[in-house]
């Protein structure tokens, strides 16, 4: 009995200071590893939620850069950090997918703690301004008369870019060829220099080149504003809406109350209007999915990209 | 010249100062292997938000132009080199150093770095539009010859045992495939070790091939590092002025082809550096000097890579798309303080993007008196440090310079792997350099190569791909140059008949050169 | 390179390190193919090339230094490779790599600081040769601290690289 009441008053003593916890949290400066290299739509996202983030909380965000295999280097080793709230970890989806689905990288999928989605940039199809393709339905016709000559370039194989065309095939029952690049950035000088004929790509990426691009299509689910006259992929009856997902993540054993805490935060920075002004002018599309809703959007998520998958042949180990 | 209005804008006290702590700074954070110029942009980054954008941009420029000039610090002082764009560097630096001209070498780097990084800058404010578009026309075969053209330069490195060097290539090559490939997503050559996912990092690589033995030699015998006795520690600048007239033509045709290939995204400074070495060498009247200490080696590397600074930013500028990972953190900074970036930079935004290139050549300019200084006093320092303390501080850099790439302690373990193995095989007779030549060329080669193929394929002209592009056959032509010149030459020399033999030097980069 | 053993030279295998490192690489080459089996066309066309490429220039060299070797005497004026590195304390370069894959280890274990005091001041006492003072040492013991101090700093607290941690710190 005794020993009963000792072990409920230990349970009892944890959980008032996980919920203490949680209440002042965060009370010291967060750090925001980001699993790629400077410079990238990941590392723009964090940047711009970065002073949101110090206004509204009062403690900094320190944002850090742990690059490697694509995020797996990073993902790998998460669950053995501190696991206090005080390390969250951006990531992205579809590799957090694909990559443990593809081969053993050190982590599965579900040992993923994701505590809030907050953007998306939806793939879209470039063409350089002096390309023959003038719309979607151009380069579908092209591509029906003469399989595989249409060339796509891409950021790697397994990527967002390439679940896009392996999805773009299926749907327009065209067969194309997917060039993979080392960046979205070569991916898109391939473009501007035809060295390719087309490319996937995401808004953001066709935002900085301006008119030297064409945007065909882009696959969000209603026109993207920093793109009003370009059609969506389900206007021209194509049901396609993806893109790179990002979220924020947190060691596992992190304590529910507190992945709460930061996702009601991470919230309402979503919900700043000159953090949505400034997400949109860059090409991103912000999207609300809150801890609770989290395991929802990731089943669905997986689903997709399992399909993906299959058409694209990755072992399903 | 209405672009001098800008001139006066960049011109104010705040951005001189900026630009002077910015510089500095650079070169500190450039000079210690492993700490990036990318990590120090990305670190300024959120500073340069509280300032005005132009400000920002020219203290992350300082920054940037510093880091790669640093780079050659260690490159000629420790023979390491502190950044990718400084390998060259350690042909000639080091053995300079070594044999007591290592005041020299610094002032020959600091006058060179001055150069290409001002050809760099006017080329960016001059010819910004017209060049982006030589970016374009470069595709993946471009590329792949690119990579072939860099990898010739083993013929010349490895004067004496062609073989050696050729092996030792390959074992780089291969080197650089390890890890989950670009192109294809295999995972190659990790044996199941999740450390190797990644891939091994150049930098890691570079710290591990050339550091570690030297290092190990160094705990070994009683030598002091560097030759002291009757070395000058002056500036030695007089003489270093008249080296670089000499060799002003090296100087210039480094200093364009560091611009041009800084231009291309993803080729970077390693490749300008290393394909500018290789053209200094086949145009020099002494090839065979170059590699055992030769002051138009120096010369050649270091106006390259900082000429890559002035070059990169042109299609960063121009195209919005970075020409090296720093252009990519500042591309991104410019983003966040909400200016618009890609084509209408250069036209709408003028006055940032001129008070900035401004700003990118007062800089460079100040990198002279700070560089000087700063250069004769880590020389100083590196002699007047008794080896016990000089050895464990090299070591510790090392393990914090690989760690620092990715916060990641598996790539020191790569690193102190790598050393292990480069210092035996070089037991063996085989050199660093082509290993290290393999492994930083290697992704450019095959994804150039693998890219060329599948396009090729698609277009149903695979030959055509390789071998029918004006710019492929240009590079190919001079590739060729570069690797039957020595034959050339001699057999113009036997020619001749009257020219007095020289003799056969043998590249030996850790020993004092017969 | 007059200082290779000449005494034996007309009995000795040409370059027999040389020659065993080539053997090494023809193994490996070998090895690297066989593990190309599971990949991709567009993954296996460049390791599969090069190793092979590796193989070829490895067995060149053999073949070269086995016919130098049976002819006995080299050319005097054949190019060879200075052995580098010769002469000095072997004991120290084996203890000094021990070092630093020790350091590299205890990083986890130690924490960062830690380890690297350890370690830096072990690697101190292989590169030291002459007798030192007391003085000396505690000298040698200080510009060690204060190094690692200052780097600790820098990186931790400028340019917030996540250090890693262990017991200590």
């Amino acid at each position: 009995m005794k020993l009963m009441a000792i072990l409920a008053g230990a349970v009892f003593a944890l959980g008032t200071v996980s919920a203490a916890q949680a209440q002042d949290y965060p009370s010291k400066p967060v750090n925001y590893i980001i699993p790629f290299n400077a410079g990238g739509e990941s590392d723009i996202a964090a940047r711009l939620q970065q002073p949101v983030f110090e206004k509204l909380t009062g403690q900094p965000m320190v944002v850090q850069y742990m690059a490697g295999a694509g995020g797996a280097q990073a993902w790998s080793q998460m669950n053995g950090m501190e696991a206090d709230g005080y390390t969250i970890m951006g990531t992205n989806l579809p590799h957090i997918i694909l990559q443990p689905m593809a081969q053993d990288v050190g982590y599965k999928t579900d040992d993923i703690a994701n505590v809030y989605f907050f953007q998306y940039t939806p793939d879209a199809i470039i063409v350089p301004k002096d390309s023959q393709f003038k719309t979607l339905k151009d380069l579908i016709d092209y591509a029906k008369q003469n399989p595989g000559l249409v060339t796509f370039s891409g950021s790697g194989t397994n990527s967002a870019n390439d679940v896009a065309k392996a999805r773009f095939d299926k749907l327009a029952e065209v067969t194309t060829t997917y060039i993979p690049f080392s960046g979205t950035s070569p991916a898109t000088a391939a473009v501007l220099g035809s060295q390719v004929l087309a490319g996937f790509s995401y808004t953001t990426a066709a935002i900085n080149q301006g008119d030297q691009l064409r945007v065909l299509a882009v696959a969000a689910d209603e026109r993207v504003p920093s793109f009003p006259d370009v059609p969506t992929f389900k206007e021209l009856g194509y049901d396609m809406v993806g893109g790179a997902y990002r979220g924020i993540a947190v060691p596992k054993a992190t304590p529910d109350d507190v992945k709460k805490k930061l996702s009601d935060v991470l919230d309402k920075i979503n919900h700043d209007p000159d953090f949505i002004k400034k997400m949109e002018d860059g090409g991103f599309v912000l999207i609300n999915v809150p801890f609770d809703q989290v395991p929802d959007f990731m089943a669905k998520r997986e689903k997709e990209y399992e399909e993906a998958a299959k058409v694209m042949g990755i072992a399903k180990k | 010249m209405d672009k001098l209005v800008y001139l006066a804008e960049a011109l104010t006290p705040l951005n001189l100062l900026l630009a002077f702590v910015g510089v500095l700074a650079g070169i500190v954070i450039g000079a210690l292997p492993g700490l990036s110029a990318t990590m120090a942009v990305a670190v300024l980054v959120p500073f340069t938000f509280t300032m005005e954008p132009a400000s920002g941009l020219i203290v992350l420029g300082a920054i940037y132009t510093g880091a790669i000039y640093g780079g050659s610090y260690s490159a000629i002082l420790v023979n390491t080199p502190g950044t990718p764009s400084a390998i060259a560097t350690t042909f000639d630096g080091f053995p300079m150093a070594k044999r007591g001209d290592g005041a020299l070498a610094v002032s020959l780097s600091t006058l060179a770095s001055v150069f290409g990084g001002l050809v760099g800058a006017l080329m960016l404010m001059f010819l910004a539009p017209p060049l982006a578009r030589v970016a374009l026309a470069f595709g993946p075969p471009e590329y792949f010859w690119l990579a072939v053209f860099g990898l010739t330069l083993i013929s010349a490195l490895s004067v004496g045992n062609l073989m050696k060097g050729l092996i030792g290539a390959c074992f780089g090559l291969l080197l650089s495939m390890v890890g989950v490939a670009v192109i294809g997503a295999d995972v190659r050559f990790t044996f199941g070790s999740h450390m190797l996912l990644g891939g091994i990092d150049i930098v890691a690589g570079l710290i591990g091939l050339y550091c570690i033995p030297v290092l190990i030699d160094l705990v070994a015998t009683r030598d002091p590092h560097l030759k002291v006795e009757g070395a000058q520690t002056g500036f030695r600048l007089g003489e270093a002025l008249s080296i670089s007239w000499r060799e002003k033509f090296n100087l210039l045709r480094s200093s364009i082809i560091g611009t041009l290939v800084g231009i291309l995204p993803g080729a970077g400074g390693s490749v300008a550096s290393l394909v500018s070495y290789s053209e200094a060498r086949r145009a020099s009247r002494h090839p065979e000097r170059y590699g055992t200490g030769e002051p138009g080696g120096i010369i050649a590397t270091e106006s390259a890579n900082n000429a890559t600074v002035g070059g990169g930013f042109i299609p960063t500028l121009v195209l919005g798309i970075p020409g090296t990972p720093p252009d990519a953190v500042i591309l991104g900074a410019l983003l966040v303080q909400g200016i618009k970036i890609g084509p209408a930079l250069f036209s709408a935004q003028s006055p940032i993007v001129y008070t900035f290139i401004f700003g990118l050549i007062i800089g460079t300019l100040i990198m002279l008196p700070v560089g000087l200084l700063v250069g004769r006093y880590a020389y100083k320092s590196i002699i007047a440090i008794p080896k016990a303390a000089l050895v464990p501080t090299i070591a510790f850099m090392t393990v914090i310079g690989s760690f620092a790439i990715h916060n990641n302690l598996s790539d020191s373990a790569v690193m102190l792997g790598l050393g292990a193995i480069g210092w035996v095989l070089n037991r063996a007779g085989f050199a660093p350099s082509p290993i290290v030549l393999g492994l930083v060329l290697g992704q450019i080669a095959e994804q150039g190569y693998v890219q060329s193929y599948l396009i090729g394929n698609a277009q149903h002209n695979v030959l055509g791909m390789f071998f029918g592009r004006p710019i492929s056959l240009v590079i190919v032509a001079f590739a060729l140059l570069t690797l039957f010149y020595p034959y050339i030459a001699k057999a113009i020399g036997a020619a001749r008949a009257r020219r007095s033999r020289t003799d056969i030097v043998v590249e030996s980069r850790n020993g004092t050169p017969s | 390179m007059a200082h290779r053993a000449e005494a034996h030279r007309s009995f000795m295998p040409h370059d027999p390190a040389g020659t065993g490192v080539a053997v090494l690489f023809v193994v490996l080459g070998a090895f690297l193919i066989a593990q190309t089996g599971g990949m991709t066309p567009m993954g296996s066309v460049f390791p599969i090339t090069i190793s092979a490429a590796m193989i070829v220039f490895s067995a060149i060299l053999i073949l070269r230094n086995v016919v130098i070797g049976l002819k006995s005497r080299a050319a005097p004026g054949e190019a060879e490779e200075a052995v580098r590195g010769e002469g000095g304390s072997i004991v120290r370069r084996i203890l000094f790599l021990l070092m630093m894959a020790a350091w590299v280890g205890l990083i986890p274990v130690l924490g960062f600081f830690v380890a690297s005091l350890l370690a830096f001041l072990a690697i101190t006492a292989v590169a030291i040769h002459e007798r030192v003072s007391a003085k000396e040492v505690a000298a040698l013991a200080v510009i060690g601290l204060v190094i690692l101090t200052a780097f600790y700093l820098l990186m931790a607290n400028v340019l917030l690289i996540p250090m890693p941690r262990g017991l200590f710190f």
